[in-house]
């Protein structure tokens, strides 16, 4: 399992570094401190946190302005608001959503620890869904990334792309945060983090192959930036697994046009990603 | 671990602490069955939190203490979510109001400081409501909604509690009522049926089959 990343921002100390102690204590974590919004704002922009614990009021602004600021550098953060103020000016920052957690509380410490379990581990404030087998999957596509010969995935990506005559093609993992991509065809129009991402979805759907007609139309990807300007309008996804069922990638095909897909299209496309899939058995089958 | 959530007057087979379920169906009979989700609780130990977006903190306050007369309010904690800041009145229950329904920081802020509040006073086992997911998606768009939704189920699941979300899936598109069933643990979807209603559960174990008849009267 990865260790977490979690800054800690409160102006006082030594509740800052008591609190860092607790959090280092409960979890295999690297937990970094800062005192103010200007020293914390640093802090995220040169390493963005997993978990962000901050207060809420300081003398040069906002526990919410770090929010922003955390969310923008990573969208998968977790935001806890750790404060004695019930007073919280949400006007300027209504869609960053953060859990609250009043300083002295009942089990204050017990209910922190749980949220960032929660929010750190089990991704609780991600804008997009998580597979139930999450924490699995992440450890089986670090495991597929480690040192793999890529070469016979980008003759893969080719012939998906060739079959449903698209610029692009690529097979991508899905990380924590961010989306990787193993081997691409045309114009790389993987987006870096993972709520931008459609294979994301392909991660959740009931079935092996995603397809999206129109990313113009779908509630999905509508508002999400990063597709509509990379001109992503048509999508066929198909889950890539390997030996032990995890899924390790995504192949995908990124149409610039609407498109339905049919039965055929998803069948072929399943098909490539299942020999993908024999790939990956093989190759680690001759590692063992 | 502790016990499971149990709904003696529902056909629905006691939950593990924890869960969270999607409740889809259009809004009155989704919003009524939520509400006995969520206030039919036991009273030695549980407490309860409802996000309300269409009705204020009053009525719904009003509204609690007249179809559960002997329900103890000061277990219950309602946020005001639909803008209108509505809730005084001379009740046990904690209210907490939002200045406008697209606050959903506010509403994530005050849902936990309700939640805290309860445990302040002893009650940790917190069953939890937000209706509508349907109205706020008027205000923003889906990833949001998404967060909230997972945000305020990771609180449920850390606290060991129970946790609803109402959906009129008729206002949306097919995709929407997927992603998020994808955030939940479960989804139980109500209709009505031949002058009644009825509600059938997936994606939690040991649960009954098909369509139950399910009374929603009170």
């Amino acid at each position: 399992m990865e260790s977490i990343a979690v800054l800690v921002v409160d102006s006082d100390e030594p509740t800052r570094s008591e609190l860092a102690e607790f959090i280092a204590g409960e979890f295999d974590a690297e937990v970094r401190t800062a005192e103010s919004v200007a020293t914390g704002s640093e802090m995220v922009e040169s390493e963005p946190p997993t978990v962000l614990v901050t207060g809420y009021e300081f003398a040069d602004g906002t526990g919410l302005e770090l929010v922003a600021l955390a969310r923008e550098h990573n969208p998968s953060c977790g935001c806890i608001l750790y404060t004695h103020s019930e007073t919280v000016d949400t006007e300027s920052f209504e869609d960053v959503i953060v859990d609250f957690v009043a300083k002295e509380s009942a089990n204050d410490k017990e209910v922190l620890r749980g949220l960032i379990e929660q929010t750190g581990i089990e991704q609780s404030q991600a804008a997009h869904p998580v597979p139930d087998t999450e924490q699995q999957r992440l450890d089986a596509v670090e495991r597929f990334r480690e040192g793999r010969n890529t070469e016979a995935f980008e003759r893969i990506v080719q012939l998906a792309a060739d079959h449903f005559g698209v610029d692009s093609a690529a097979l991508v993992v899905v990380r924590r945060d961010n989306v990787e991509a193993i081997a691409t065809v045309g114009p790389d129009l993987v987006p870096e983090f993972r709520d931008q991402s459609l294979s994301t979805h392909a991660l959740v759907a009931d079935e092996q192959v995603l397809g999206v007609e129109d990313t113009r139309t779908d509630p999905r990807f509508a508002d999400i930036d990063a597709v509509q300007d990379a001109g992503i309008v048509s999508y066929l996804g198909a889950t890539v697994r390997d030996q032990t069922g995890e899924v390790v990638a995504v192949l995908s095909v990124f149409g610039s046009e609407p498109r339905a897909f049919d039965a055929g299209d998803r069948e072929y496309l399943g098909r490539l990603a299942t020999l993908a899939g024999d790939l990956i058995a093989l190759d680690d089958g001759e590692n063992e | 671990m502790s016990e499971e959530f149990t709904f003696p007057n529902l056909p629905l087979n006691p939950v593990r602490p924890g869960t969270t379920v999607l409740v889809s169906g259009p809004g009155r009979p989704a919003s009524k069955l939520s509400r006995r989700l969520t206030l039919e609780l036991d009273e030695e130990t549980e407490g309860a939190v409802l996000i309300s977006t269409n009705t204020s903190g009053r009525s719904l306050a009003r509204e609690a203490a007249g179809t559960y007369p002997d329900l103890d309010l000061s277990r219950v904690g309602i946020v005001d979510a639909t803008g209108r800041g509505d809730v005084e009145i001379e009740t046990d229950a904690r209210m907490k109001a939002v200045s406008s329904t697209s606050d959903l920081t506010g509403i994530s802020i005050n849902f936990s400081i309700l939640f805290s509040a309860l445990g302040d006073d002893g009650i940790d086992r917190v069953r939890s409501c937000v209706d509508s997911l349907s109205l706020l998606l008027l205000y923003t768009k889906l990833p949001t909604i998404v967060r909230f939704t997972h945000s305020l189920g990771g609180r449920v699941n850390a606290t060991d509690g129970f946790g609803t979300f109402v959906l009129d899936p008729t206002m949306h598109d097919p995709q929407v009522e997927y992603t998020l069933n994808s955030v939940c643990d479960g989804m139980v979807k109500v209709r009505e049926h031949e002058g009644g209603y009825q509600m059938r559960i997936d994606g939690l174990v040991d649960q009954p089959d098909g369509w139950q008849p399910v009374d929603l009267s009170p």
